[in-house]
């Protein structure tokens, strides 16, 4: 089951830096910032310049499927926030995405909560993405969810 | 050696009670500690000229401060900043105060770290209400926002690439509670903790239980540095600032992902860790006491790690073996620090390397004050036996760290 995280206890205002990438959520379009200048990409996209060359205005976003790898995760058990209230217990994961990668080669990572128990998601689940939207404008986020084929080095939490 | 080693001192620490509910403001806890400070340096309130602060837009200001007690300064600085920021003010003291900008300068952090603002987005009576995010607010639909979670994700791949179990966490969380039954401030002063309790307390966010977290307090904390050839004949012997690293920022940050190839649990020290030592002119082998960073019992490992002390793996096993505790190889966080005295924002760890250095921790010991110690720890001795140098780290989030390196000898 995924874990019940209440949207109407948060109100996401876009700003000049993430309206954009906000607006193709509604289309149910996830976007990875990306440089023209030397091809790197990055996350979160509310950063506004190409850190590995300094580019500030040829800046493009690459759209990924959300597919992945985790990267490690945590199990939360107290709830902080509002929309989380009922949500524990929840695992975010940093993933790594399967079809984008930064300029040195490497998956660029994002991070997102994974559906299901500690007993199935860890290190190295394969993981793919859908969306949810989250408020009366349209707007979605990214959530994600085991895939059907799961390799056989997926490591869980151990315990004590 | 760098330019200003051994130039500047600590020469007075003070600070308030470790409150749960102080019922205070951050102003009558500032003052307390500013006061205090500066009693134990034995200067008058209208001998110090600078003072400097960081926050987190939650607190009250030197000007403040130095209006309610009477102080006219030459300088004040108020930074936002986190837990790197006490040894980064060090350094921005030493600069100042060696360049004859002024003479005495005071500094501080005073907070309502349970009563007032909470980090991660809590409210002091339970989890935070509806909330308006502005830009991307990842952290916010993800449902990362505290520390403890935030710090969680790098424990958890630690334990995946090295084998670490939370009995290691366990023997962190043990060894800092172990020095904090030996402080009289600390909140748990003669209360010890076994590693069952350690297991049985609840998840808070699996990787950490209740007491792998630090003990959010209100308190205030205070320090005074003057130049160190006026800090001879004043109440202690200085402590003199040798050299650190006045906040590294690591190339790839660790909890938002990295852009290049960085493993989460790597941080700025890892960046710093050669500079501080060549500064101050001081190895590793000469430090004699440590403090490391212990929002969690995941930072201290990593520290140990990133300064270079243990290898890259061994700090869950160096603390198992008791190696961090009085007596034993390179005794750490002395006073419980975070974990088991109170959370402080990192000043805390730094006025005990300072009372410690001079020879003089405040401990069960009757004539603590003039350096006489039994080192009997039955009896609540907590003075460690040789203290030359002592090391400080400093850890804000893991995009940034700081250092000090301290020693009661200026060369």
């Amino acid at each position: 089951m995924p874990p019940n995280i209440d949207w109407s206890r948060l109100n996401i205002v876009p700003d000049y830096d993430t309206q954009e990438w906000w607006d193709a959520t509604k289309e149910s379009r996830l976007l990875v910032p990306s440089c023209n200048t030397c091809g790197d990409a990055w996350w979160p996209p509310s950063v506004p310049g190409c850190a590995s060359c300094g580019e500030l205005e040829n800046l493009d976003f690459i759209e990924s499927s959300g597919a992945g790898t985790v990267h490690t995760f945590i199990v939360v058990m107290q709830p902080i926030i509002a929309p989380f209230l009922e949500a524990v217990p929840y695992i975010p994961a940093m993933i790594d995405l399967d079809d984008v990668k930064n300029v040195d080669g490497n998956p660029v990572r994002l991070q997102g909560v994974v559906d299901g128990g500690e007993d199935q998601v860890g290190i190295n689940a394969k993981v793919e993405m859908y969306f949810e939207q989250i408020s009366d404008d349209g707007k979605k986020v990214p959530r994600w969810r085991l895939a059907a084929e799961q390799p056989d080095n997926v490591w869980l939490f151990p315990g004590p | 050696m760098g330019l200003l080693t051994g130039k500047t001192a600590i020469v007075g620490v003070g600070e308030t009670t470790y409150y749960r509910d102080a019922k205070r403001t951050t102003y009558s806890l500032g003052i307390e500690a500013i006061k205090r400070a500066v009693m134990d340096a034995g200067l008058k309130l209208t001998d110090i000229d600078a003072m400097t602060s960081y926050q987190g837009n939650d607190s009250h200001s030197s000007n403040d401060m130095a209006q309610a007690l009477g102080m006219r300064l030459n300088y004040s600085l108020d930074i936002m900043g986190g837990g790197s920021s006490t040894e980064a003010l060090v350094a921005h003291a030493a600069g100042l105060l060696a360049g004859g900008y002024c003479n005495a300068m005071v500094i501080f952090r005073s907070m309502r770290g349970r009563t007032g603002r909470r980090p991660g987005g809590q409210a002091p009576t339970g989890p935070a209400p509806p909330m308006t995010v502005v830009g991307h607010a990842e952290n916010q639909y993800i449902g990362v926002t505290t520390p403890a979670q935030m710090f969680g994700l790098a424990a958890m791949r630690y334990m995946h690439d090295f084998g670490m179990t939370t009995r290691q966490l366990g023997a962190v969380a043990m060894t800092h509670r172990y020095h904090a039954t030996l402080n009289p401030k600390a909140f748990f002063y003669k209360r010890p903790l076994t590693m069952e309790d350690y297991l049985q307390a609840r998840w808070v966010s699996k990787p950490f239980r209740l007491f792998d977290c630090c003990l959010e307090m209100d308190v205030s904390c205070a320090l005074v540095m003057t130049r160190a050839e006026r800090s001879y004949d004043l109440k202690h012997p200085p402590v003199f600032v040798m050299g650190g690293t006045a906040r590294t920022m690591a190339e790839s940050p660790g909890y938002n992902p990295g852009r290049r190839n960085t493993a989460v649990y790597h941080h700025a020290s890892n960046w710093g860790r050669n500079r501080v030592f060549a500064m101050s002119g001081r190895s590793r082998e000469d430090v004699d006491l440590a403090s490391f960073y212990d929002a969690f019992t995941i930072t201290p490992l990593l520290q140990l790690e990133g300064y270079g002390f243990v290898g890259p793996g061994e700090a869950g096993f160096w603390y198992e073996e008791g190696r961090g505790r009085l007596d034993a190889e390179l005794p750490v966080n002395t006073s419980g620090s975070h974990l088991s005295e109170g959370y402080s924002h990192g000043i805390q760890m730094v006025i005990e390397m300072t009372r410690q250095l001079r020879g003089r921790a405040d401990d069960a010991c009757p004539d603590w004050e003039r350096g006489v110690h039994t080192y009997d720890r039955e009896q609540g001795c907590r003075q460690v036996r040789r203290h030359e140098n002592g090391f400080c780290a400093g850890w804000g989030s893991p995009v940034t760290s700081s250092s000090l390196m301290l020693s009661r000898h200026p060369n």
